[in-house]
């Protein structure tokens, strides 16, 4: 039945050990359960323990290790965190009870909510100075279990992870870079499938009603699916094709941003102006939090304040982020699309201009969030082991003995040149993807449409490496202590 | 499943997670920092407010009878209020009967605590929390 031998890249399905835990029916809930017990820990020590961010599990693993590794395996492997999400362990427990019946209204079958609720979590973050409160980290985990649980309770499929979570988006639009994608195996193979179980998922032979295996919840058929958008890495269409033809395998990162196809689940991405749009918040809100983190910012902000004559954060606040998410990308993008529209002659309107070029941002973005998160996870890498220590001996098991508070991780001297290298990375991905849809679009003038977006590039890349160059100042008293 | 059933249902999860939401807010309100009331902190930093760099901090021990407290052996540990930050530690001298003196450098700006404990002359442990918001990365 297998078929595999055919795909001539690496399949982590066929690898030694990997490949068979990948392929155990119950792999996926085994890591959700690992990650319950992680989550369960941190809900329990930002509730229950000091209310000190860098002596808590809550406010560290999340806002230092999760971020950190979340990032580091979108580069080098793809969507693992959606695949050992425990967010959603609760909602298989639910729908033992009581499959949902309803279906996601339509009006919503789309990115809005998730980019509103994105750049909200963004603004929360900064507003409400969430890296140093581990309460408030503790139930931004529970509001999490219980919206995936209420979602997904009420809607069938996985509405929560397409249409609803903003950590989903992240990591979907991140994934399009990363080198690993599941897809088919051998495409012939499905030519002669009639059962489709992948996307229709199995059902019990003898009761009609009783799902076996599930297929693909977030409706992207294999055959037709064309790279990582709203994959969750969940592996049901793994588990589901009676042919064994879906494979993890090797793919070009970042190719399927340049790729014009139509995909299963999605559509054209040059048709979709919400994943465009989830694009660009995606690329401007990784400078934006970059910014949120180095002095300059209280600087700008006071002067925000004198200008709007207050001393609340609020309106300051919500103003930096209409610049930084509205006007900088309008002038930005608007200048250098209204540039190709001109230098190529053709006199298009600017709108799908933008669209069809800003998917090439996104790995310059993924390159300075990569860049951000790893500081922070790699300069931080080891205090969790005294936060542990410390955690055990507050509820009386002290088995690894007295808290070792002088472990940190990697000398920031030594990140920089990383950090660096994940921004010329992301860089490069730009420009090869400005470059190849430039070829593709505008044949007669392939350069004069290159340029404008290429100078675009350089611009944000030059405000990423000032922004890596500014001395941190993390605080959460933007007029000052 | 009946479609009674089913809004029954739904309506029993709302309200459990309103109980789980509620029971978590009650058992979580439960921590505190305020240790040792019976002892009084009181500090001054120099350069004040504090930039990047080394810092001086000057402070002393009173009990509740507003005695100073001579004689205590204080360290002092100097945290971010960002987590996954190597902390600073060091250790206060006595520079006079029940004041205490002790440098400590900040890594870089933003805001810190300062963990005070100090072992009194009998042997109690005491603990105190500075709070130092807004260091600046400039000088």
């Amino acid at each position: 039945m297998s078929s595999q031998n055919s795909f001539p890249g690496t399949d982590l399905l066929q690898l030694p050990i990997i490949g068979k835990f990948l392929r155990w029916q119950h792999s996926r809930m085994a890591m959700q359960s690992v990650m319950l017990v992680i989550a369960v820990a941190m809900i329990l020590h930002g509730l229950l323990g000091p209310q000190l961010a860098p002596r808590n599990l809550s406010t560290l693993f999340t806002w230092v290790h999760y971020r950190g590794l979340l990032v580091l395996l979108l580069l080098v492997v793809g969507n693992v965190f959606c695949m050992a999400c425990p967010f959603m362990l609760p909602r298989e427990l639910a729908r033992r009870f009581s499959a949902p019946v309803r279906s996601w209204p339509r009006w919503l079958r789309n990115k809005w909510l998730s980019i509103g609720l994105f750049v909200l979590v963004l603004f929360a973050y900064e507003y409400f100075d969430l890296w140093g409160s581990p309460w408030w980290t503790a139930w931004i985990i529970i509001s999490y279990f219980a919206a995936a649980l209420l979602v997904d309770t009420f809607f069938k499929k996985a509405s929560f992870c397409k249409y609803v979570c903003p950590i989903g988006q992240f990591n979907f639009i991140s994934s399009t870079v990363s080198p690993f994608e599941v897809q088919v195996a051998n495409p012939d193979t499905c030519l002669d499938c009639t059962t489709k179980d992948c996307i229709k998922g199995i059902r019990h032979p003898d009761n009609h009603d009783e799902i076996v295996q599930r297929g693909c919840e977030l409706a992207l058929f294999q055959p037709r699916k064309t790279g990582n958008m709203d994959c969750t890495f969940c592996l049901d269409c793994v588990h589901a094709c009676p042919h064994d033809n879906v494979a993890i395998s090797t793919k070009v990162p970042g190719s399927e941003l340049w790729e014009k196809t139509r995909r299963s689940g999605i559509g054209r991405f040059t048709n979709r102006p919400d994943i465009s749009v989830l694009a660009l918040v995606f690329t401007f809100g990784a400078l934006l939090n970059a910014f949120g983190m180095v002095s300059p910012v209280y600087a700008f902000q006071r002067w925000l304040a004198g200008i709007l004559n207050t001393t609340s954060e609020l309106p300051v606040l919500s103003t930096l982020f209409f610049l930084m998410l509205v006007v900088e990308p309008v002038i930005l993008l608007g200048s250098a699309a209204y540039a190709t529209s001109k230098w190529t002659k053709t006199g298009e309107k600017l709108l799908p201009v933008i669209m069809r070029y800003s998917y090439a941002l996104v790995p310059f973005g993924f390159g300075l969030w990569v860049a951000h998160y790893s500081f922070h996870f790699l300069t931080g890498l080891w205090t969790f082991i005294p936060v542990i220590q410390s955690m055990l001996t507050s509820w009386g098991i002290p088995i690894l003995g007295d808290p070792l508070w002088r472990l940190s991780g990697m000398p920031p001297g030594l990140v920089y040149p990383l950090e660096i290298g994940f921004l010329g990375l992301g860089l490069l991905g730009s420009l090869l993807a400005i470059y190849r849809i430039s070829f593709r679009e505008y044949k007669a003038r392939p350069w004069q449409a290159f340029i404008p977006w290429a100078i675009l590039c350089l611009i944000l890349c030059g405000a990423a490496v000032w922004l890596l160059n500014q001395p941190m100042e993390m605080r959460g008293t933007f007029l000052g202590g | 499943m009946s479609r009674c059933k089913y809004y029954l249902y739904c309506v029993s999860l709302v309200q459990m997670c309103i109980v789980m939401i509620v029971c978590l807010a009650a058992v979580g309100c439960a921590p505190s920092d305020d240790a040792d009331p019976d002892i009084n902190l009181q500090w001054e930093i120099t350069p004040n407010p504090p930039s990047a760099g080394m810092a001086q901090l000057d402070f002393t021990l009173r009990d509740s009878t507003e005695q100073l407290i001579k004689g205590a052996e204080v360290k002092l540990e100097g945290n971010m209020s960002h987590p996954g930050m190597q902390p600073v530690l060091t250790t206060a001298e006595e520079i006079a009967p029940g004041k205490y003196s002790a440098n400590i450098k900040f890594t870089m700006g933003g805001d810190w605590f300062i963990l005070v404990k100090s072992t009194l002359a009998d042997g109690r442990e005491v603990r105190k929390q500075i709070e130092i918001a807004g260091v600046r990365s400039e000088k």
